[in-house]
């Protein structure tokens, strides 16, 4: 390990490393503006770097961080608020009760609620981490708050099987943890003025990540179509991408709700590139291996149309 | 990048080892997976382009799902090294179990990553981080080293 210096360095050390980052990213076969790409071409670095700096520089307002950590926490409590209710947890007897048929199912599974149980802690500790470090609950979240049937309030939404099913059950989780993964992902940029925030925003991500994998692994050994992977990553989009095959004539509401879970998932193109048609692809890596290789974010409004119905009440 | 000898071999059918067994595989392919997800967490706040940042959010949880994935498998194959069984996917070796920092998962600054990388023998072109970046961001948590 060294630390070299290099002239760009000592005209900023931190405009260096940028600029390290997005050659790099070129020559990746990133998209590069054309005063950059003339400036390469050139080999102009002092072309190049001025363009390069420029972009780099370009950046929009970010929506401020206080928002979107506080964003974090409704999601966070609604994931906490869920497997809490799932493994008889919650401080809600209600919740508690809706989901005692298939927390008996789950008990039934090898593995299935120590599994459950490891997310539903790390849940409570995202609501926990958010909230000593500024996050406001400020629609005053409770146990109570929430209808997982996804009927916003009726008790009767589409999703009401998974209090009795439990391949139902575990494909609103997968539905729940992807969301997060999306959410998060959709939300970095707006924490760039924060590193601090931003960094452990995403140690978050990656967490739901992992809860996301594990809950394919679970559906696929009890059942879910070969769509959903044993390495847990998410092939394809829209409702194709969520496995529900293993659900018996899925409620039409549950269908529309998955369509929006992962649109956009079928995304191939990466920086301008078509990954799916990069060279020395290995045989059989195709469009869906390229989806599956990137994960897509989505924006606040997505995730809002997508969990609202799992809310009693109004959120934004 | 040069990757001198060695006894697991992915990828790469000509070159493949009788002792490259499922075993070794799984655990070094662990060791990368979760060394891979700390990396890209403690590289973000280094991007500054918003794109690039999205580019790598789009990888890590990739990352994370592949750990979370070999970890399960390995868990089935009764290696706890720590976690409790049932739990390796996102173990308490990875995910901060305790602390103000509980439930964030690991996460390494680029110059650690690069000496973990070193240590483990597999790349034998020099790699350094050019200007060592110092932006602020939380603690080093890396996954357990060795692996289990």
């Amino acid at each position: 390990m060294d630390n070299t210096t290099t002239i760009l360095g000592d005209v900023d050390p931190e405009v260096g490393q940028r600029l390290v980052s997005r050659r790099e990213a070129i020559m990746r076969g990133a998209t590069a503006g054309s005063s950059v790409a003339l400036g390469l071409a050139m080999a102009s670095a002092p072309v190049a770097f001025a363009a390069l700096a420029r972009d780099a520089f370009g950046q929009s307002t970010p929506a401020t961080v206080q928002s979107v950590i506080d964003f974090a926490l409704v999601l966070e409590i609604f994931e906490k608020e869920f497997y809490s209710a799932v493994l008889g947890v919650s401080s809600s007897s209600a919740q508690n009760a809706a989901f005692a048929t298939v927390r008996t199912a789950a008990a039934a599974v090898p593995g299935a609620v120590a599994a459950l149980q490891q997310i539903q802690k790390h849940e409570a500790e995202h609501v926990a981490f958010l909230t000593a470090n500024g996050a406001k609950n400020t629609l005053n979240l409770t146990a109570d708050s929430f209808d997982f049937t996804g009927g916003q309030g009726s008790g009767t939404g589409p999703f009401a099987r998974a209090t009795t099913e439990l391949p139902f059950l575990l494909l609103v989780a997968q539905g729940a943890e992807d969301t997060g993964v999306r959410a998060y992902k959709g939300q970095a940029p707006n924490l760039q003025s924060n590193t601090v925030v931003l960094e452990a925003a995403l140690r978050i991500h990656s967490v739901e990540a992992r809860h996301a994998s594990k809950i394919r692994r679970m559906r696929r050994m009890t059942g879910a179509p070969a769509v959903v992977k044993y390495s847990g990553t998410i092939s394809g989009g829209g409702v194709a991408a969520a496995g529900a095959d293993n659900i018996s004539s899925p409620p039409a509401g549950a269908v529309t709700a998955l369509n929006l879970i992962y649109a956009g998932e079928d995304n191939v193109m990466q920086g301008g590139v078509d990954v799916s048609k990069l060279p020395n692809l290995p045989s059989g890596a195709g469009t869906a291996a390229a989806t599956e290789a990137f994960d897509e974010p989505l924006t606040r409004a997505q995730v809002v149309a997508i969990v609202q119905p799992f809310f009693k009440v109004a959120i934004s | 990048m040069m990757m001198p000898g060695s006894s697991v071999f992915l990828n790469s059918r000509r070159r493949r080892r009788q002792n490259a067994s499922t075993t070794t595989i799984l655990k070094t392919a662990e060791a990368f997976e979760d060394l891979g997800v700390s990396a890209y967490n403690g590289a973000g706040k280094y991007l500054s382009d918003p794109a690039y940042l999205t580019l790598a959010g789009k990888i890590v949880s990739v990352e994370a799902r592949h750990a979370a994935a070999i970890r399960d498998m390995r868990d089935a194959m009764g290696v706890t090294g720590g976690d409790a069984a049932g739990t390796r996917f996102a173990g308490d070796t990875v995910v901060a179990p305790s602390g103000p920092y509980a439930g964030l998962d690991v996460k390494l600054e680029p110059s650690v990553v690069l000496s973990r990388v070193a240590a483990t023998g597999f790349v034998s072109t020099q790699v350094s981080v050019v200007n060592t970046p110092s932006k602020q961001g939380t603690p080093d948590q890396g996954p357990p080293s060795p692996t289990p």
